[in-house]
């Protein structure tokens, strides 16, 4: 495994080499549903960073006192934490994004990708280091979702951030706001990054039940847990 | 008995948790290669929502209600079902050795499916009574058992089409997906009066 | 013993302890916050549905009304009473009615002369673009200030009448539960002013 990681590159690496999104394909739900609008996917991937560098932060400064054996309740406890504590500050200092996000944001706790870089990064790294992850995938997820929902906003409703784009230019088709466009704005936006980023074909192994990813894979490889 | 039909009826087909509320996609999207697989980790999925679907409302409504600590529900939901799934996994060991093996790394994994936490926190969200939300999650397990094998049955004939390179693996899945999507949104109609 | 269950324990009741803590503190903050936050979004969405009024009474649920003896539908969610500068002028309910995308929630303000003063579609499910476009004013105006003598009734024509409302194209399904939501509401309030 690598030794002393750069700090920069660990930043880096959540935005494009490794996007959790795009090119690990973690968190799939909230990255269809909340998508109608540019401004909730950007709202969601704040909402998701912020419960990934916390917990990312407290789960590294707790690795080496935490037997293995309560290693799984203890992350859960720690991630479902901050979710909660993000659920309650956007209700009392957002509610419109709030009502928005809807159960998404308590569904925060069960996205794929804070529990996997909890497995993968931050169990094994220290505060510096798992800080800079989170806030890497944050970005990257961020990112990834506020394009997403750029591209059914602005085919869907003609408008982007609410600000009308398209005008005359041609009739938005409603269906990108509805779920097939989700599925199908999240399909070719995948495939433009494959193709941009030039990948080869992934390992077959790797395909688990949390959509794709090697980290689905080591939570099962740790031989089930608690 | 009406209300519990049209929750059964809309979960599945008018709201199929997969294709119209986005949840379950991870599980969704990764075992639907196989049928047999999928059917394996549906019955774990239909199980464990019925099962935490009724734990976690009596825990809402005797542990969290009474005392106000409504904001609790988050992490009690989670660490119920995490729970509940490791018992599962425990029990499945012992008396269904077979089955616990074919399930393998999909089992635990559960845990982590937007579903099972959705469908709690939906019961919460519309008040329903404890029948209301134990069908509401068999309901809800059903829908995703309908779209997983309508899935995987499309994904079988993928494997053998000619697709371009970077649509290979996830992105044609997804593109399937859409289309299998829209075909749900016909029913949207059927729960009226 | 102790290293295989009792640390591991002792460490999990720890760890959650100080989650459970540190949530708790956070509640707290938030808690007043949040409580106030839905007080004004209340009565912001209650005034856009009767501008006339300058506070909103507690509501009463539909079923204290029933217990009070009042026939009410079992879609009628609450019953507000609509002040101006103390005295009672009229009333806003909320009801629910089922719609094409399941169940709809609208808000009615109607006065003490049973004339319709707002209509405000709160949540829905409806098909944007159509049944959806039952929240706008296009729609709802046809309903504003008019004291039906008998129960609106949607038309897929040009209304004939004051009773008749226009159904949206390709919307019927909503347009007829809007306007089912809104006489029940209507009724409703006919009991309360003990009107015929």
């Amino acid at each position: 495994m690598a030794e002393k990681k750069k700090p920069f590159s660990v930043l880096m690496n959540g935005l494009i080499k490794e996007n959790p999104t795009f090119r690990l394909l973690l968190g799939m739900c909230p990255s269809l549903a909340v998508t109608t609008m540019a401004k909730n996917g950007l709202g969601m991937g704040a909402a998701a960073t912020f419960v990934l560098v916390g917990s990312n932060l407290v789960i590294s400064l707790i690795r080496k006192i935490v037997p293995d054996k309560v290693r799984i309740p203890a992350y859960i406890t720690v991630i479902a934490t901050f979710t909660t504590i993000v659920q309650l500050l956007l209700a009392a200092f957002l509610p419109e994004l709030n009502k928005q996000l809807g159960i998404y944001i308590p569904l925060i706790v069960v996205n794929c990708i804070i529990f996997a870089r909890a497995e993968m990064f931050a169990q094994k790294n220290g505060p510096l280091l798992s800080v800079l992850d989170g806030l890497g995938m944050g970005a990257g997820f961020t990112l990834a979702i506020t394009i997403i929902g750029s591209v059914r906003e602005i085919l869907g409703a003609g408008t982007w951030m609410g600000i009308p784009v398209t005008v005359d230019l041609f009739e938005p088709a409603i269906m990108f706001i509805l779920p097939p466009g989700g599925f199908l704005a999240m399909g070719f936006l995948v495939a433009l990054f494959n193709k941009l980023t030039d990948k080869k074909d992934k390992d077959p192994e790797c395909e688990t039940g949390c959509g794709m990813g090697c980290p689905g894979c080591s939570k099962a490889a740790n031989g089930g847990e608690a | 008995m009406k209300e519990l039909f049209a929750i059964l009826i809309g979960a599945i087909l008018v709201e199929n948790f997969v294709l119209s509320k986005f949840l379950g996609i991870c599980p969704f999207l990764g075992v639907s290669k196989k049928t047999s697989t999928a059917l394996g980790m549906s019955g774990a999925v239909v199980f464990v929502l019925v099962m935490s679907q009724a734990v976690t409302w009596l825990a809402n409504e005797y542990l969290l209600k009474p005392n106000s600590l409504e904001y609790l529900q988050t992490i009690t939901f989670i660490l119920v079902i995490a729970a509940l799934v490791q018992f599962v996994e425990t029990v499945l060991k012992k008396l269904i050795p077979s089955l616990y093996k074919a399930l393998g790394v999909y089992l635990p994994l559960i845990t982590t499916n937007c579903a099972v936490l959705g469908s709690a926190l939906i019961f919460v969200e519309r008040d329903y009574t404890f029948i209301e939300a134990v069908v509401f999650g068999f309901a809800a397990g059903l829908g995703f058992t309908l779209a997983l094998i309508l899935f995987s049955g499309i994904r079988e004939r993928l494997e053998t089409a000619d697709i371009p390179e970077a649509f290979k693996g996830m992105p044609i899945t997804l593109v399937a997906a859409s289309l299998v999507s829209i075909t749900f949104i016909g029913f949207a109609g059927l729960i009226i009066g | 013993m102790f290293k295989d269950i009792i640390k591991p324990s002792i460490i999990l009741f720890l760890v959650c302890a100080v989650m459970t803590g540190a949530l708790a503190y956070v509640n707290g903050v938030t808690e007043p916050i949040i409580d106030e936050n839905s007080r004004i979004a209340e009565q912001e969405s209650l005034k856009t549905v009767y501008n006339d009024a300058d506070n909103f009474l507690d509501a009463k649920t539909g079923e204290e009304l029933k217990t009070e003896g009042i026939d009410v539908s079992d879609n009628i969610e609450k019953l507000y009473t609509a002040q101006k500068d103390g005295q009672s002028i009229g009333y806003v309910v909320s009801v629910f009615s089922s719609g094409y995308g399941g169940k709809l929630k609208i808000l009615v303000g109607i006065d003490n002369d049973l004339n319709i003063k707002g209509i405000s579609l709160v949540s829905h499910n409806e098909t944007p673009g159509l049944g959806a476009n039952a929240a706008n004013p296009k729609f709802t105006d046809q309903f504003l200030g008019k004291a039906p003598q008998k129960e609106f009734n949607v038309v897929k024509r040009v209304p004939n009448d004051d009773s008749e409302i226009q159904a949206i194209t390709a919307a019927t399904v909503t347009s007829k539960a809007v306007t089912k939501g809104v006489n029940e509401a209507v009724a409703l309030v006919r009991s309360m002013v003990g009107g015929a």
